[in-house]
């Protein structure tokens, strides 16, 4: 079902002056899978995702998407078809909805496609249609991650890298928001890792997950079998990261 | 007898000998004349650069005159570019690193050289026109006095029927501050009147709000005190403004750079120097001699011939309060602006004159 | 009241020569929160090269004040690949890019200095007494005419190029979140290349302005950066309407001021408006 790879973070390792955050750690993501990424705080989660994009300080390793490797500038890596979603809902908020979505399709030259896509996106998140004049500032917290993951799905990409989508967010809105990540899986065929604490909301949509504790990969497997063992509870009470 | 032979020939030869050796020594060596160094501050660079370079020809050409005298003159020449804060560090160097004996001084450097003056017991020559920077000890200037410059002013403004006057002045030089309030003292008893006062800072280039309020006032001229840059900015935007009064200043349109702003116009200045110097100076600099050149020309004469007078050898050049003493008995020198004289309070005094900027070039008017 | 009219078309003309220093400060300053010191040099480059090429060099006028302002554009977009953007790839704080930005400014003016002297020069031969013309009952001359131009034609510019172009649009999405801007793909360290080009280019128009006005010194810069700093915080920072709005702003308090106040107070009175907005409203008039 999911065999061919299209993301393979090799062996790599993260200093952030001179301070380890990640130690040689290996994670991969398949076509259509929903991929998690847990741990505790400080475990080094969010910085596999900024290390893809260019935004951590990567010594070692290597980063290939498509059996290529992934340019270090930040900017080149959104072309190749690699959405990131980063953590606290990073709106442009001196710009409305409507223009959000416009800057997520900064890439695309073409005006008819562009507007297809932000109408494709409307649809994905109705309250965003509703909303499409107001300045993105002014809405609430769920509107606002509602906002940034429909701008990264205007340039339909094939992997969508979310970084703590439910930080901050009501349950009710939390639910929601997995849902959508869900849909835009099922329906759009995005592959998808998201990085997350919420242990209950993802381990319901993911098909696999990653825990990393101290800056390595300690455990891995298909959801379901963390469902039934007890090493969730053992990293995020106690730590078996590697000494 | 041999013997005593032999010993009266090794006696006379000794003597010889030992004469020879003194003959020889005493005509080979020469007489060591003390040295006697001069410092000077004044801007080398900027807007005001043409006044320091002036002053510094006309000391190496008093110098040159000079020629070979009881003592060694050296000069130490500072850049101070008009800036009061490299005047101070320029005298601090002057006095502690090369030890001058005497420094000369114009614009912001006098005021800061005066207690030095005292502190290191040396002789200091302003050109300044401030009435409390001479005190004939060991600070004395040489410039032609505000009263007398402000006076000539006046009497000229009376002659012309001028009653109203509209001021610019400046208040970040203390000469032009003394100069106003000169005049203000100076008017008291004539029927003329500031009608306007404007001030500024040096450095300000827009005066057009100034103008504005002084343009109402009518007055019959306007007297501006300032200098380069500002001299001409504020004239350009009176006229810019509509407003075709005259101008008038102290010194000031001698020196600017666009002469064609204040053409046909009078204006007071101490008296051109001799003709001697003038034309010495311009057969050896190329050029007519700018103001404070034959100031400082005057002061060279006037420190050599004391210093000279007080020194009684050449070897060991006299102290300050010998050299003030012998200033100060000068009542009479023929200097490049004319017989000079210096007071017991340490000020020489220059001539004042009347001018008119004629086809780009100041020309003296009938008096 | 006749000297009213004037005073208020003195402020207007103040108001335009800020205006046009705060536009390029807040253009750079939008798109990289980075407070640029060295902004003000780069009106004495293009005022100096006008010099150089104009009045000494007998190039004909517009072609000298085309070199001018692109000389100043490419000094501020080579001050930014060689000394900025580096220190901004290390993170450097905002201390560190001040200080940085200020030794510029001392050396690029002291090279300036060197090359044409500390005097003060004017940029027409003959030193040209303005065509004036009569408004109501005030007076402007020509050079101001085309300054005020100047103004409402950049400001109108730069509007359309911020929210009209692609190129406008990257740029304002640089300064609300320069990092999510370089996700969705924006190559920010050259947008903002040439937002200095555009910023310093300005600045070089200002400073080729006000030569042709009252006259050009090589420390002209930091007055002039000073007034447009005041401008842009009084107005709003990073917003070019703020730029507008404080610049006629310090313009008229400015020229109302010294109706009442005498000539050498212009100075405290420009920094006390500044105070009085750092203390009661920082975000400026315009500010959000």
């Amino acid at each position: 079902m999911h065999d061919e790879t299209l993301l393979q973070v090799k062996n790599i390792s993260v200093h952030y002056n001179g301070v380890r955050a990640l130690k040689g750690v290996s994670v991969r993501l398949d076509r259509g899978e929903i991929v998690a990424l847990m741990g505790p705080n400080g475990a080094g989660k969010s910085s596999i995702l900024k290390s893809i994009f260019g935004l951590a300080p990567v010594s070692g390793g290597e980063i290939i998407f498509r059996g290529r490797p992934v340019p270090p500038a930040t900017h080149q890596i959104a072309a190749l078809g690699i959405a990131f979603i980063p953590q606290g809902r990073r709106v442009f908020r001196h710009l409305n909805v409507e223009e959000n979505l416009e800057m997520g399709g900064f890439m695309i030259h073409d005006k008819k496609i562009l507007k297809r896509r932000i109408e494709e996106a409307m649809d994905f998140f109705p309250v965003l249609r509703r909303k499409r004049k107001a300045k993105s500032g002014t809405l609430s917290g769920g509107e606002q991650q509602m906002l940034a993951i429909a701008r990264g799905l205007v340039t339909d990409p094939e992997v969508l890298l979310l970084d703590e989508p439910s930080l901050g967010l009501a349950p009710k809105i939390v639910k929601e928001v997995f849902q959508k990540i869900r849909q835009i899986n099922a329906r759009r065929k995005t592959t998808v890792m998201v990085v997350e604490h919420n242990i209950k909301s993802i381990l319901d949509i993911a098909d696999r997950a990653y825990v990393l504790d101290k800056g390595k990969i300690v455990a891995h497997g298909e959801s379901f079998a963390f469902l039934e063992s007890d090493i969730l509870e053992r990293v995020f009470l106690g730590g078996v990261g590697a000494k | 007898m041999k013997k005593t032979a032999g010993i009266i020939i090794g006696v006379v030869a000794a003597l010889m000998l030992v004469s020879a050796a003194y003959v020889h020594s005493m005509s080979k060596k020469p007489v060591v004349k003390d040295t006697f160094r001069i410092g000077m501050i004044a801007p080398l660079t900027g807007d005001a650069g043409f006044v320091g370079v002036g002053m510094k020809n006309a000391l190496l050409m008093a110098r040159e005159q000079w020629g070979d005298g009881k003592y060694n003159y050296e000069f130490v020449f500072e850049d101070d570019q008009l800036d009061p804060k490299l005047s101070a560090s320029a005298a601090q160097k002057l006095l502690n690193v090369d030890k001058v004996d005497a420094i000369v001084t114009v614009g912001h450097a006098p005021r800061i050289t005066v207690p030095l003056a005292r502190q290191y017991d040396i002789i200091h020559f302003a050109i300044a026109v401030q009435k409390d920077i001479p005190d004939g000890v060991n600070n004395f200037s040489h410039w032609a006095p505000s009263v007398k410059l402000n006076g000539l002013l006046i009497k000229e403004m009376q002659k012309r029927g001028i009653k109203k006057v509209g001021v610019f002045r400046t208040t970040s030089l203390e000469a032009w501050v003394a100069y106003y309030n000169d005049f203000l003292e100076g008017i008291k008893n004539t029927d003329i009147r500031v009608v306007t006062d404007q001030t500024f800072k040096k450095g300000e280039k827009d005066f057009r709000s100034l103008i504005a309020r002084a343009k109402p006032t009518n007055p019959d001229i306007y007297l501006i005190f300032v200098e380069t840059p500002e001299l001409e900015i504020v004239a350009k935007q009176i006229r810019e403004a509509g407003i075709n009064t005259p101008f008038t200043t102290l010194e000031g349109f001698e020196v600017t750079e666009q002469p064609e702003l204040f053409e046909g116009y009078w204006y007071v200045s101490p008296v051109e120097p001799s003709e001697e110097f003038s034309k010495a100076y311009e057969a050896k600099f190329g050029k007519r001699p700018p103001v404070c050149s034959p100031n400082a020309y005057d002061i060279f004469n006037l420190l050599a011939t004391a210093v000279e007078r007080a020194g009684s050898s050449p070897s060991k050049k006299p102290a300050t309060a010998q050299i003030a003493r012998e200033l100060k008995k000068i009542k009479s020198f023929p200097g490049a602006l004319g017989d000079l004289l210096v007071s017991d309070n340490g000020m020489v005094m220059s001539g004042v004159q009347v001018k008119m900027i004629k086809n780009g070039k100041p020309i003296a008017l009938e008096h | 009241m006749d000297i009213l009219t004037q005073l208020v078309i003195n402020g207007i003309i103040a108001g335009a020569i800020y205006t046009l220093i705060a536009l390029g400060f807040n253009l750079i300053y939008g798109a990289t929160k980075f407070f640029n010191i060295a902004h003000g040099v780069f009106a004495a480059i293009g005022g100096y090269t006008v010099f150089f090429f104009f009045k000494l060099s007998g190039v004909s006028l517009v072609p000298s004040i085309l070199a001018g302002v692109l000389l100043a554009g490419i000094a501020g977009m080579l001050s930014d690949r060689l000394i900025f953007l580096p220190l901004r790839r290390k993170r450097g704080s905002s201390v560190i890019m001040l200080v940085a930005s200020l030794g510029l400014f001392t050396a690029l003016q002291s090279v300036i200095a060197i090359m044409f002297s500390n005097r003060f020069q004017t940029l027409t031969d003959i030193f040209n007494i303005q065509k004036t013309y009569q408004i109501f009952s005030g007076v402007i001359t020509q050079i101001h005419i085309v300054i005020i131009i100047t103004v409402i034609s950049l400001t109108i510019g730069l509007f359309l190029m911020l929210n009209r172009t692609k190129f406008g649009k990257a740029v304002k999405a640089i300064s609300d979140d320069e990092e999510v801007a370089r996700i969705i793909g924006i190559d920010t360290d050259r947008v903002i290349g040439y937002v200095f080009f555009i910023g310093s280019a300005i600045a070089g128009l200002g400073g080729i302005l006000i030569g042709f006005d009252t006259g050009i010194m090589p420390t002209m810069g930091m007055g002039l950066l000073l007034k447009g700093v005041i401008a842009s915080i009084v107005g709003g920072v990073g917003n070019i309407y703020g730029s507008v709005c404080g610049g006629l702003l310090l313009g008229f308090v400015e020229n109302f001021g010294v109706w009442k106040i005498s000539g050498e107070w212009k100075d405290a009175i420009a920094f006390g408006l500044l105070i009085i907005f750092l203390l009661f409203r920082p975000q400026g008039v315009l500010g959000k």
